[in-house]
This record gives C-alpha cells, structure tokens and sequence, in this order.
C-alpha cells in the first residue's frame, strides 16, 4: 500500500467517526430534550388512527396481516408528520374501509355505537393532529394548552355522544325513517355547518 | 455650462450596482392550517355521502368535526400578536455574558385580540451557545389582550462575539385550525467574556519607575522595602531612625528603604495562526483559547493591582488595546480580547510595525505565542535585542499535533520538536525567558530571574 493510498484510507476511516460521533451525540441530544407532551399527542394520534381502522372493518379483515400494515403505515405516517397530508390519509382509509366493509360484508350489521366509537377516536386524532402540527418532538409545552385541547375534545365528545342518543331514539321509535332521516339529517347539518362557518369566517369584530 | 449637463456627473462608478429593493419582511398574517382543510372536507365529503347513500352513521361521523370546528372558530382572532426582542436586563443593544454563563434575552408577546393564542418560540444560535432545554424552541399559552416575556437562553461555551437568534414566533389560534405566517426576529449579539485562567504572581517586576505601585523600585523612598542601613543625615526623618545599630554603634543609624512603584506592561499577543480544536470553556484549548485566556489572567493580575496594563495583537488585525489600570481597565480588557479573531488567511504582519507601537524601554513586555512562525520568532528576538524586558509565553497547548497522514509522520513531527527546542534555546541565549503557560504562579520563576538580572 502506497502513502498516498494510505493516507486516503486514514482519511475515510476519520470520516466515519467523525460522522459516527455526530450521531451519537446527535441522538444523545435528542434524548436529552425530548418534551413529554407533543410526544404523548403524537403517540395518541397513531393510536387513535390505528384503533380506528381496526374498529371500522369486520373481525376477519383486521387480522388480516396486509390490512394491519397499511393501517399501522398510515397511523405512524400520520404520527411523525401530523402537519402534512398523512392524517387526511388515513381518515380517509378509515372512513373507506368503514364503507367497503358494508359493501363486501353482507351479513355486517355494524351499530349506531360502532359509528359513535369510530367518530370519536377519528375527531380525536384529527384535533391532536391539529394541536401538534407545528411542535417539534423537543418544544416544551404550555399545560395550558394540553388543558384546553382536553376541555374542548371532552365537549365536542359529549356533544357527539348526545347525537349519537338523539339519534338511537329516532331510528329506535320511527324503524322506517332511517334512510328517509339520514337524507333530513344530512341536508340540515351540511346547511347548519355552512352557515356557521360562513358567520364564523366572515366575522369582523 | 451647467452643473447638469457636466459629463464628468454623468459618468457611471466604477463599480455599478444595479439598485435592489431593500429586502422587508412580508406583514404577519393569519391563515388557516391543513387541519381546517382537513376538517372541513371530512365533514362535507360524509355528508354528500350520507345524502348520496342514504346511511345515518356518516352523519354521525361527521357531527364531531362539524361541532369542533364550529366551537373553535367562534374565538377566531383577527389581529395578529406582535413580538419583539429585549436584553434580560436593561436595555443595551448586545448582550454580555460570561465564559461558561447565560446568555439570556426576552421575546416580549403582545397579543391584542380578545381570544386567547398559542405562541410558538423557535431559537437558534451560535454552535457556541448551548440553547437550553425548554429555552429555545417552546410553546406558550397568552392570555386574551395580554402579553407575556418569555426567556430564551442558552450556556457560552466559548468567548468572542456570537448570535443569539434568529427567533421565530408563530401564533396558533382555534386549536390549531389557525395560525400566523411566521414573524422573524434577527436576533441580537451575545459577547462572551474569557474566564481567565488563575494567575497570582507574588515577584515584583522589573523596571518599576512609574508614580506609586507594589513594585519595589531602585529609587530610595518611604516604604517597608529595606534598602540599607546607613549613617543619619540631616534630613532623614526621626522614626526612620534605628535605634538597635545606633546602640551598639554609639552613632545615629536609620534604615533607608526603597520605594514602591508601578510599571508598565504590554502584552502581545501572537494571533497569526490557530491549531488545535476548541472544545468550549470545558474542553480542549486550542492556541487562540489559551492565548486570550492566558492574557485575560495575566492582564486582569497586573491591572488590579495598579500597574498599567496594554494589550498589541500581532496578528492580521493589529489591534491595540489603550494602557490603563483598575478594575474597569481588566474589564475593557476582557471585553477586547473577546473580539479577537484569527483570520484563517490572515495578511502577515510586521515585527518592525508592532516593535514601534511597543510603550517605553522600560515596561515590561509579555509575548503570548506558540512559536510557530519565523516573525513571532524574529519579534522576540528583536524585542530581546533591544534591551527591553521580555517574557515569552509558549501557547501551543501540548496536546496539538498535526494529524497522522503516512507513517513517516511521527518521525517528521518528532523532528519538528526537536527544532522548535532549539529555537526555545537560542532565544533563552537571547536573554528571553520563555515559559510555557501553566496558569496559576506559572510566571514567578522566570520574572524572579528577570528580577536578578535587573538588580545584579
């Protein structure tokens, strides 16, 4: 082996410990900063979305090893990036898998609870998702802003809660109008929630 | 002819510039986030579906994003929270801290809306200034019309002049449905002072002619430093008397003592090349570490005591710092060392230029340097020459060797050793005490020697 050969091979090997050192030291760093908070929303996103999907389709679908790999692909993707599209993604999957799994599954007679369950842990991830967005896995939290994210989806629950009631009464007492107040329910909650976004965006004051 | 038809007003510069806009930062504004997107297409894509379908449980899916984002954008604001940097203390334009202390500075919120906002702190920094945890990259609640100071700090792990920022701030509103565009803060200019090495030296200084100090001089004087026991004159005060010798003598003795002066010192410092890495206040040093430090120890030494203190970088720069004593002097002192800097293609300077810049023939002179180069070499060797008192101060930390390219280089770095002894030996022949730097007391044998060269 010539010097210079020799030199070049010295030179590779400082290369590698020093980049090496960088990531150790790098990991080291993050570890050392790491906030509890935004990791726990994030982890809670990923379980949510998870959970989700495996609710939305029949027993023998969510064994199924591909589907539980796309569903824990989309809830991890929707975990390390909740600013990006991934959340869309995989509520979108979900809600696709919820419909598919009537479709294909005739003998399926999923309940108004299954929807309510399937409902909250989706709105739970989509306002974690929202409330973590920008913060990094070491940006240390306000438990102010914890506590009001936890006020606020505590009520929207509820609130989904006392629908899903409303709506247990209706199809329990009028069997017959269930497709007749879907169409009813859905055409006065598209305009209800156009109003008020509209109001709401247009405020001034 | 008139002014403005004088063609030479009409010639183009030399170097023609093509006139740029000043760059302004865009206004801070509120827009909505992927969530409200988000939110919204869920909501009217489950409900088109349900009307489509005919399924009541769509609507139920959808009723949750419908009710949370209708709750959460009844506090949409519509002013944007402004924020500003401010020094901790004060309301100095740069902030000043020491080697191994916090550098420290506000971002004051202002949110002027009457719903409440998230804002969200990111830092960044010098590789030299440590950001805290929780201090650089944090979010905060404020309250509605409100502000609130929130602190970003970080350790300085090195003296010199560094940057604190540039600060983002973003404000989220509505859970995250809302947020603004973000606002960037320059920053400010955080200067770390040296902590200097421990240095106390208990040997007087040669030379000591100035007004009064703690040097003992070789002019005669009131103070304890005895000088000889002599006959009495009139004239000599009575207490000076010695009444023991004039006893046994049966003549009048007195005890004639030598005053106590200051004197001048000028420290040199050679800043023409670095070597070695710096590893921060607690790490390795590397040669312009140990020369500021060890400057910073012996100029903060010798101006508290009272003996006037000047600093020369012979280097590209060619600064100087003005002679001065006292504690507010050490301090400007430390202050201009922590603005040294060395270029790392530095313009050679010249021994003759920095011989002429030196104070009088008879202050002392310390030269801070890692004899690496034949001007450092050649500006000892004439400070010498000249008569002048000179110290030398060896900084090449001895862990700094070059790195090991081919085999023969242990052989070629043992060589250069052995050469630079040499020379350590020609300019010790020279009459120049040279002493690596060891911190405390690391000076006292070769000022002792200094001393009885002076005296003999």
């Amino acid at each position: 082996m010539t010097d210079v050969q020799r030199g070049l091979l010295q030179a590779l090997r400082d290369g590698a410990r020093e980049r090496a050192k960088a990531t150790r030291s790098g990991s080291v760093t993050w570890a050392r900063r790491v906030a509890p908070a935004p990791v726990l929303l994030r982890l809670l996103v990923a379980l949510t979305l998870f959970t989700a999907s495996e609710l939305a389709v029949p027993p023998e679908w969510a064994g199924a090893g591909l589907y539980v790999a796309v569903a824990a692909l989309a809830a991890l993707a929707a975990a390390l990036a909740p600013a990006g599209p991934a959340t869309l993604v995989a509520i979108a999957f979900t809600l696709g898998a919820w419909l598919l799994g009537d479709a294909f599954d005739g003998d399926r007679s999923p309940t108004l609870w299954t929807a309510t369950v399937l409902a909250c842990l989706l709105y739970t991830a989509h306002s974690a998702a929202a409330v973590a967005q920008r913060f990094r896995t070491t940006t240390a939290m306000d438990g102010e802003i914890i506590l009001t994210w936890a006020k606020h989806l505590g009520l929207v629950l509820a609130s989904t809660v006392g629908t899903a009631l409303t709506l247990a009464l209706f199809t329990a007492y009028f069997t017959g109008l269930t497709a007749g107040l879907a169409v009813g329910a859905g055409i006065v909650a598209a305009v209800t929630v156009i109003y008020v976004l509209a109001r709401s965006l247009h405020k001034t004051s | 002819m008139t002014i403005a038809r004088d063609p030479v007003l009409s010639l183009r510069t030399d170097s023609a510039q093509p006139l740029r806009r000043a760059q302004t930062e865009p206004p801070v504004t509120w827009r909505r986030t992927k969530a409200l997107t988000r939110a919204v297409a869920i909501v009217a894509v489950c409900l088109l579906a349900a009307v489509a379908f005919g399924r009541i449980d769509l609507v139920l899916i959808a009723a949750p994003f419908a009710i949370g984002t209708a709750v959460l954008l009844q506090q949409r604001p519509t002013r944007v929270p402004h924020a500003r940097l401010a020094p901790l203390e004060g309301d100095a334009d740069d902030l000043t801290c020491a080697e191994g202390g916090t550098a420290a500075a506000r971002v004051i919120v202002a949110n002027p809306d009457p719903a409440a906002v998230t804002a969200l702190v990111t830092a960044a920094a010098d590789p030299w200034i440590d950001l805290h945890t929780g201090k650089g990259d944090f979010a905060e609640r404020i309250g509605p019309a409100s502000g609130r100071d929130l602190v970003v700090a970080g350790t300085a792990r090195r003296w010199g002049e560094h940057h604190l920022g540039p600060v983002h701030v973003r404000s989220i509103a509505c859970g995250g449905l809302l947020e603004t565009t973000v606002q960037r803060l320059p920053g400010a200019t955080a200067w770390v002072l040296p902590v200097p090495d421990w240095f106390d030296s208990a040997e007087s200084l040669p030379f000591a002619d100035g007004v009064t100090g703690v040097h003992r001089s070789r002019r005669g004087g009131d103070s304890g430093e005895l000088a000889e026991v002599r006959l009495y004159q009139p004239g000599d005060r009575l207490r000076r008397i010695d009444w023991r010798t004039s006893m046994r003598t049966r003549d009048l003795y007195v005890n004639a003592t030598l005053s106590e002066r200051d004197t001048d010192v000028t420290l040199v410092l050679d800043l023409q090349v670095e070597a070695g890495v710096s590893g921060g206040v607690d790490g390795a040093a590397s040669i312009a570490d140990l020369t500021v430090r060890a400057a910073g120890a012996v100029a903060s030494h010798y101006a508290l005591q009272g003996d006037r203190t000047a600093c020369i970088e012979f280097g590209a720069r060619g600064r100087r710092m003005r002679a001065g004593a006292g504690r507010r002097h050490a301090a400007a002192t430390l202050r201009w060392l922590a603005s040294v800097e060395v270029p790392p293609d530095p313009i050679p300077p010249s021994p003759e230029l920095l011989r002429r810049q030196l104070a009088g023939q008879r202050s002392l002179n310390v030269v801070f340097t890692p004899l690496l180069t034949d001007r450092s070499i050649a500006l000892v060797a004439a400070i010498a020459r000249a008569g002048r008192p000179v110290l030398c101060v060896d900084t090449l930390p001895p862990h700094v060797s070059p790195p090991r390219r081919t085999h023969w280089t242990p052989y070629a770095e043992r060589l250069w050793r052995l050469s630079r002894d040499n020379t350590v030996m020609e300019l010790r022949d020279l009459g120049v005490a040279v002493e690596p730097w060891r911190g405390s007391a690391s000076l006292d044998a070769v000022l002792a020697e200094l001393n009885r060269r002076r005296y003999r």
